[in-house]
């Protein structure tokens, strides 16, 4: 308890260095705009503080919750946030070990119908917390970033030849649990949230785990096209996780909107990325192996995170039909207020 | 005392329950010399809409921070109630919609950055988010968030909210910390009165601690009314939970005085599991006069399925094989385990030596049975009853089936082999012996076609029957192992077993051997798993037999891994045992459900589709699923 409450206050003075100064509002002026929030919110947030994955048989994830909290704060919709997180909080955060369990399904009872974690849900959720927690002057906010920060990073980094890894969940992952392990996803680095993470809990060297994050996304360049796999093993040479699909797939298409968000923004990767995923009309998914397509995505969602990366490559604006928000399904709407939100913010001349 | 990593965790974790138990004197004292104001208005609004269940709610919520604290005569006396804006709250409030709340304060606060809600309201709030987080956190067995949660709101905890106490005291049985789960629910005994809450909380004590402990708890009975003890039904309770528990682990006993009072209890209550339970105690325990009593007791109450099966289970231990096929007859098809008890005393009915006439009517029942069940024991029964009679083409026709339904079956290869001779089939005789030469001494040692075999010192004489009570000890290792083979055949591997272990005593390698043999594959049917392996190291085996035993057991051991669902452990066992022996249909379902159940959708749908090609339907359905598994993101 001491010691925590001693990493707590080093972890707020530090994120108090690199969070904005408390405003009492949001980001100003709103990233996400007013009805686009509205729009969102009419279509995937329940008025009990659940984001509803609609592509996904209506259940919701930690990964949604955090996505929820983000987005809520670029709105500056402080009422709503409060919706997510106290849902989140009292249905998910019930890990014995303080973190987030990833799975929850209206159906079941309970509801929730695996107690496992996602990294990248508490990595979503804290950084969410730190942003607001910063800039609307709560520090029970940051408090509890802090701690999950804290809890997530002593239970799932994991130090490799390749550098200090993010593994994707407590359980599962590591060398001692498969046999091809450790297995990470890449689409977990969320690169904006390193920083954050970092100053927040000094006890984990996140900038570490940020560097590990930029060296694979370069270097891990498989089959024809050059991508990285949804899943991959670091057990020897990177390569497609057993048996999961030795795909480029949904989870992947994150890979380069985290890298945008983040600055991160070498030509030589993105320019990879978008050779080997832009089909003009949509947002190719492809085998590894063969090269083959998997699916075409035609949401504007997707299809705006090659058309941000385009713009940053000096191709030009992104089309008119991207630069306005209409929900579809939860997952490709809130990629596209994502790109919009960052657009907004750091690349005007791209709308 | 040495402090070790227990007492660690349990003085971390004991804070909650020793703190709310006793705690409220020292926050009474605090908020005395603060003399802190008690906020009220909660019970204002609650009174005011009648809501009676949180309006005591609140007050043993304020009782439990401010023990001094006196609730006021008339709630609806309280002042207040004038901000509209705060009523809106309570009226969300009573309607459990916490996390509209949170979205309102915040939104009222974003148009009046002043304004606050009461601090009545916002205790409120977190203490019912924080109980919904609670009860969360124990519906899915995260008792160390539920323990952290009650330590941090000790207010929790009072006799307004009798599932929070009984979560928190589970949550300490389940963490180890059986003590304090104890001393929760003692709490609860000494400072809540509701009589049914009371009952309850004992029957909920029941089932986080052991005899002990409850004979502890029983000592805060109060009397009832009707001068009764309020805890009698708990004694009971008791009683039949220890006959119970000492049925399912026969190495328990179950104390006279339990005993006796369950027997009280279905003199007085005529409730048939009584007296079934009194049945099945006694039976385990060979008391056959006892058992045989209950039994007839409960059928006179109730004919039900369990009680044929065990009246019918003393019928064979008597030996009256017709009367128990005949007791279990009409149930024959309720249950697995009605149909299984009903072939033992079919088998046990038709292996009477000499050959008992049985009647047409009966055998007509039985085969069926035997058939649907697939149950190689009792259909080479029929083979030897067949051939008693002389019934030499019946007989081979059983022997035939006995052997398909299970291949590495010795004696349905033995009664097969003896089958052919009789009807001459001299080929399909020497067939079966250079089949089984390496296996079985006692095939490899049937003549063909008129010489009998000599007598030597490992010859094993052919025991039909044995159904009669014999000590194993008492027989040379030859004939133990004939009668080991037979009661095999009969349905009762574990006294197989035991037939087997002297068998092993033998001089001769090849009866020891064949003794082995038969114990890991006794010890393999009554379900034994571990013993079987042993048994199968106590002499050297062919590489053959023992691939065979070997497979055998990996079976038993993956199936039951994945029961539990440790699938990659039943996944482990499928490896090995697949380089020993080709894997069955229903072993490859087993695996492609592991690997679904590890999310390995891929790997799923390859082994389910082999399986559905093989005609498993089972496989097919799982084939869908994981092919569906696959399309998802998640």
């Amino acid at each position: 308890m001491i010691q925590s409450a001693r990493l707590f206050q080093a972890g707020a003075l530090a994120a108090a260095m690199v969070l904005p100064a408390p405003s009492g509002a949001g980001p100003s002026p709103e990233l996400v705009r007013p009805e686009e929030w509205r729009a969102y919110a009419e279509a995937f947030l329940e008025p009990s503080g659940r984001i509803v994955d609609t592509g996904n048989g209506g259940i919701s994830h930690s990964e949604g919750q955090g996505y929820g909290m983000l987005l809520a704060y670029l709105a500056s919709m402080q009422a709503d946030f409060e919706r997510i997180w106290s849902f989140t909080q009292a249905e998910l955060k019930v890990r014995d070990d303080g973190l987030v369990a990833w799975k929850w399904d209206p159906g079941a009872e309970p509801p929730v119908t695996d107690i496992n974690n996602a990294s990248d849900g508490e990595i979503l959720i804290a950084y969410a917390l730190a942003l607001a927690g910063a800039d609307w002057g709560r520090p029970d906010y940051l408090e509890i970033a802090s701690q999950m920060t804290t809890a997530l990073g002593d239970a799932v980094l994991d130090p490799r030849a390749y550098g200090l890894l993010l593994l994707p969940g407590v359980d599962g992952f590591s060398a001692e649990d498969r046999a091809d392990g450790p297995v990470v996803n890449l689409s977990y680095w969320v690169f904006e949230a390193f920083p954050v993470l970092a100053a927040l809990d000094p006890s984990n060297d996140w900038k570490a785990v940020s560097q590990t994050g930029e060296t694979l996304v370069a270097t891990t360049q498989i089959g024809a096209r050059g991508l990285p796999p949804e899943w991959l093993s670091l057990a020897d040479v990177p390569k497609s996780a057993e048996e999961f699909a030795p795909e480029f797939g949904y989870n992947a298409l994150r890979i380069p909107l985290y890298l945008m968000r983040a600055g991160l923004h070498d030509q030589k990767t993105l320019s990879r990325f978008l050779k080997a995923t832009d089909l003009g009309g949509g947002y190719a998914l492809s085998d590894l192996a063969s090269g083959e397509l998997v699916a075409v995505l035609e949401e504007p969602g997707y299809r705006a995170i090659n058309a941000l990366a385009g713009c940053i490559l000096g191709r030009g604006s992104l089309p008119a039909d991207l630069s306005d928000f209409e929900p579809t399904h939860y997952y490709p709407s809130t990629l596209h207020l994502l790109v919009l939100s960052y657009a907004r913010k750091e690349m005007p001349q791209c709308l | 005392m040495p402090l070790t990593v227990r007492h660690v965790r349990e003085s971390a974790l004991s804070i909650a329950v020793l703190v709310s138990l006793s705690v409220c004197a020292a926050q009474a004292q605090q908020s005395q010399g603060n003399a802190v104001e008690v906020d009220e208005s909660a019970l204002r609004y609650f009174a005011r809409e009648g809501d009676i269940d949180r309006l005591n709610a609140e007050i043993a919520r304020l009782k439990a921070l401010y023990p001094q604290w006196v609730p006021p005569a008339d709630p609806l006396s309280i002042p207040g109630g004038t901000d509209a804006r705060e009523e809106a709250l309570w009226q969300l409030y009573s309607q459990g919609d916490f996390a509209q709340i949170r979205a309102q304060i915040a939104e009222n606060q974003r148009q009046e950055p002043s304004w606050a809600p009461s601090e009545a309201l916002l205790d409120a709030l977190v203490a019912s988010e924080i109980r919904a987080r609670l009860i969360n956190a124990s519906d899915l067995g995260q008792f160390e968030t539920v323990l952290r949660v009650a330590n941090d709101h000790p207010e929790l905890m009072t006799c307004a909210d009798y599932d929070v106490l009984w979560r928190v005291a589970e949550a300490y049985a389940e963490t180890d910390l059986d003590e304090r789960s104890a001393e929760a629910y003692r709490y609860v005994l000494e400072n809540c009165d509701g009589p049914a809450e009371r009952f309850a909380t004992m029957q909920k004590a029941m089932t986080d601690l052991k005899r002990p402990a409850m004979v502890e708890l029983l000592r805060l009975e109060r009397s009832a009314p009707s001068g009764e003890g309020e805890f009698e039904g708990i004694r009971d309770e008791l009683a039949r939970r220890s006959v119970a528990e000492s049925n399912a682990d026969t190495t328990l006993f179950a104390s006279p005085e339990d005993l006796s009072r369950v027997a009280g209890l279905f003199d007085n209550g005529q409730q048939v599991n009584d007296a079934l339970m009194l049945g099945w105690y006694h039976l385990q325990r060979e008391n056959v006069p006892d058992a045989s009593e209950w039994f007839e007791r409960a059928s006179r109450v109730e004919q039900t399925a369990v009680g044929a099966q065990g009246l019918a289970l003393v019928q064979i231990a008597r030996g009256e094989f017709t009367q128990a096929e005949a007791t279990l007859a009409p149930w024959r098809d309720t249950s697995e385990a009605a149909r299984s008890v009903y072939l033992a005393a079919a088998a046990n009915l038709l292996s009477g030596d000499p050959a008992p006439q049985v009647d047409e009517t009966v055998l007509q029942r039985i085969v069926p049975e035997v058939v649907t069940a697939r149950d190689a024991a009792t259909a080479r029964q029929l083979g030897w009853y067949a051939r008693n009679f002389k019934q030499h083409e019946t007989a081979r026709q059983w022997f035939e089936t006995a052997l398909a339904w299970d291949p590495a079956n010795e004696p349905s290869a033995y009664g097969l082999a003896l089958s052919y001779v009789d009807l001459g089939k001299k080929d399909e005789a020497k067939a079966i012996k250079t089949e089984w030469d390496s296996r079985s001494q006692r095939i490899a040692a049937i003549s063909i076609p008129t010489r009998r075999a000599g007598s030597s010192g490992d010859s094993v004489p052919r025991i039909t029957d044995c159904s009669s009570p014999v000590s194993p000890s008492r027989l040379s290792p030859g004939t133990a192992l004939g009668r080991g083979w037979c009661l095999l055949d009969a349905g009762r591997p574990i006294d197989a077993t035991q037939a087997f272990a002297r068998a092993l005593q033998s001089s001769s390698q090849k009866i020891r051997s064949d003794a082995a043999y038969g114990q890991s594959l006794a010890y393999i049917r009554a379900g034994f798993v571990d013993q079987a392996a042993v048994a199968a190291t106590q002499a050297r085996q062919t590489p053959e037999r023992s691939n065979e035993i070997m497979a055998s057991i990996l079976s038993e051991r993956a199936t039951a891994a994945y029961n539990r669902g440790r699938y990659r452990e039943a996944l482990q066992i499928l490896d090995r045992r697949a380089q020993i022996a080709a894997e069955q249909v229903g072993l490859m379902v087993i695996r492609g459900y592991a690997y679904y159940n590890l999310k390995q959708y891929w790997r799923a749908a390859e082994v389910f589709d082999a399986a559905a090609k093989a005609g498993s339907t089972e496989a097919a359905e799982g084939l869908k699923l994981a092919q569906t598994a696959r399309r998802k993101r998640w």
